[in-house]
């Protein structure tokens, strides 16, 4: 396997979100240009989350003041934003227990 | 969209069975609304549905949307009604031409549209949530 030992364990996830330019993440030649990927990955996915995080927030005021025209509106968007951070949550998580691993490491 | 396609594809559906919900309500309170004779009578209103074809890349469509609402007979039932304030100098008025069997039908079809698709939005999320817990207690 070509991946460096820092991306392996993150790559996987980049996929999941789709907008990213993703520059050459898979190719783990260069340690640095892994590290940049996971970063940006890190990055759009907290963008994504805080957007719909936003959008749920909205919809919350609008439901509490009776705004709301409709109700669904209101739980896809929560639904969406409990998914996503809950991915999110999994992606620190994996790349926690893989900083961890290499601390581990014996030298 | 993107990452929740399934949730966000079901939520159109359930927002156009909820419009279809509210015309049917529409419909059904208005069934004895009665019209002067040389007024339209009420109209049944009836909602349009189109499939949205933009595609996100990967050649699923992105739900439905409400197209328009269409207008039902304007001509209405005329009914000799002569002790109606309403009812012309020959007694006739106009009631809506609506019938209350196929209201409630389509009503129950509506229903179990919007419910179904609620239901897409919970399998969707049970199916994301089960990707996420992979690994997990590894």
């Amino acid at each position: 396997m070509t991946i460096g030992p820092i991306a392996m364990p993150v790559v996987p996830t980049v996929p999941a979100t789709s907008s990213l330019p993703s520059p050459g993440a898979t190719g783990g030649a260069a340690a640095a240009g892994s590290a940049d990927g996971f970063s940006n990955a890190l990055s759009t996915g907290l963008d994504n989350l805080q957007q719909l995080q936003t959008t749920a927030d909205t919809l919350a005021v609008q439901a509490a003041t009776g705004s709301l025209t409709n109700v669904h509106d209101y739980m896809i968007a929560a639904t969406k934003a409990s998914v996503a951070t809950d991915l999110t949550v999994a992606v620190r998580n994996k790349a926690v227990e893989a900083f961890n691993e290499i601390l581990r490491m014996q030298v | 969209m993107g990452m929740f396609d399934a949730i966000g594809v079901a939520g159109t559906g359930v927002t156009t069975y909820r419009t279809w919900l509210d015309a049917l309500s529409d419909n059904i309170s208005n069934i004895n609304t009665v019209r002067p004779f040389d007024q339209p009578a009420f109209q049944e209103k009836m909602v349009v549905a189109q499939a949205v074809d933009f595609t996100g890349g990967t050649g699923v469509g992105s739900g439905v949307r409400v197209e328009s609402i269409a207008h039902g007979n304007a001509v209405g039932r005329i009914v000799y009604d002569p002790t109606n304030s309403l009812a012309n100098k020959d007694g006739y008025v106009r009631q809506p031409d609506i019938d209350l069997g196929s209201q409630m039908t389509q009503l129950i079809m509506a229903q179990r549209g919007y419910q179904a698709n609620l239901a897409v939005v919970d399998r969707a999320h049970e199916a994301y949530s089960a990707a996420l817990a992979l690994g997990r207690n590894s």
